[in-house]
């Protein structure tokens, strides 16, 4: 296994620990002064919520707080992005906790995005690309994060 | 006070058990059933998708996704637009030309990224044709009006 496959097991071993122990009680992340950081603009389907968003860096988790319909993030290691979603449906409850790693670079804009469809949910990363007509391109650092499925 | 308690029940009744028309989910009385919307980004893309409830069918669902395109697109004065199921896809530029619709947490519903285009280009379809072939399910046929 090498050290990015450890480092994103590690990752989300922090994430699930965090999400069973109440995501509610995550610490919302405050940069230090003058700390680099790089900027997630939120996709509209997660631009109203207050905190959208949680990370991990290995250590501790956070929520991170909407600030206009951007996030900020540290920079320079590989952070665990997740979402907690639980919706009501047709006669029903859902719930989701879909989850990514990548690593931000200072000075960079990411675009995040959060689907339903078919009863799956995804969560997904972009680089912003505001030249291009679609408006993001692939980020290259995205690694998804390997779950084990009982049965 | 019965009266009113009889009617509430009745318009309860009415909007359960009636499967989601064609209009915005926005509406105060209507978008309880559902309906089509949109979100704007990222770039020139527009995410636009249609919700519905327990008793609408699939087909119908489709119809009313891809109506939509085509009038948005009209509405912009664009007489193409192109559809992506995903980001991935549209970065590609994998275009389709058909949706395969959905449910999710048990309602009826897709969504699609769609961008307008002036001239026609490999992957495009033509918002006329896309209304024409898809307006007997906004205007079903001995309907009033149509």
């Amino acid at each position: 296994m090498n050290r990015v496959s450890r480092a994103i097991r590690g990752l989300g071993l922090a994430a699930a620990l965090a999400v069973l122990g109440g995501c509610a009680g995550l610490p919302t992340y405050q940069p230090a002064p003058n700390q680099p950081l790089a900027t997630i603009k939120l996709s509209p389907s997660m631009a109203g919520q207050s905190q959208p968003l949680s990370i991990c860096d290995g250590r501790e988790c956070y929520e991170l707080k909407n600030d206009h319909g951007e996030l900020r993030v540290p920079v320079g290691k590989r952070l665990l992005l997740f979402k907690v979603l639980v919706a009501t449906g047709y006669q029903r409850m859902y719930s989701c906790t879909p989850d990514l790693t990548f690593v931000p670079y200072a000075g960079v804009v990411y675009y995040a995005d959060f689907s339903l469809r078919a009863e799956h949910c995804l969560l997904s990363l972009y680089r912003d690309a505001p030249f291009s007509r679609v408006g993001v391109m692939f980020e290259p650092t995205v690694r998804g994060v390997p779950h084990k499925h009982a049965g | 006070m019965k009266r009113w308690m009889r009617l509430g029940v009745f318009a309860a009744a009415l909007l359960c058990g009636c499967a989601t028309g064609y209009h915005s989910d926005k509406g105060l009385i209507r978008g309880y059933t559902g309906g089509y919307w949109d979100q704007p980004g990222p770039g020139e893309l527009l995410k636009v998708g249609f919700g519905g409830n327990g008793y609408i069918d699939r087909d119908t669902t489709h119809a009313y996704l891809m109506y939509r395109c085509a009038e948005l697109a009209r509405q912009r004065h664009k007489p193409y637009f192109r559809m992506y199921e995903s980001l991935p896809d549209a970065i590609r530029d994998r275009p389709v030309v058909d949706l395969t619709v959905g449910r999710v947490a048990g309602k009826m519903g897709d969504w699609v990224f769609v961008l307008f285009d002036q001239n026609y280009s490999a992957g495009d379809l033509s918002a006329v044709e896309v209304e024409k072939r898809y307006a007997s399910y906004i205007h079903p046929p001995g309907a009033a009006g149509s």
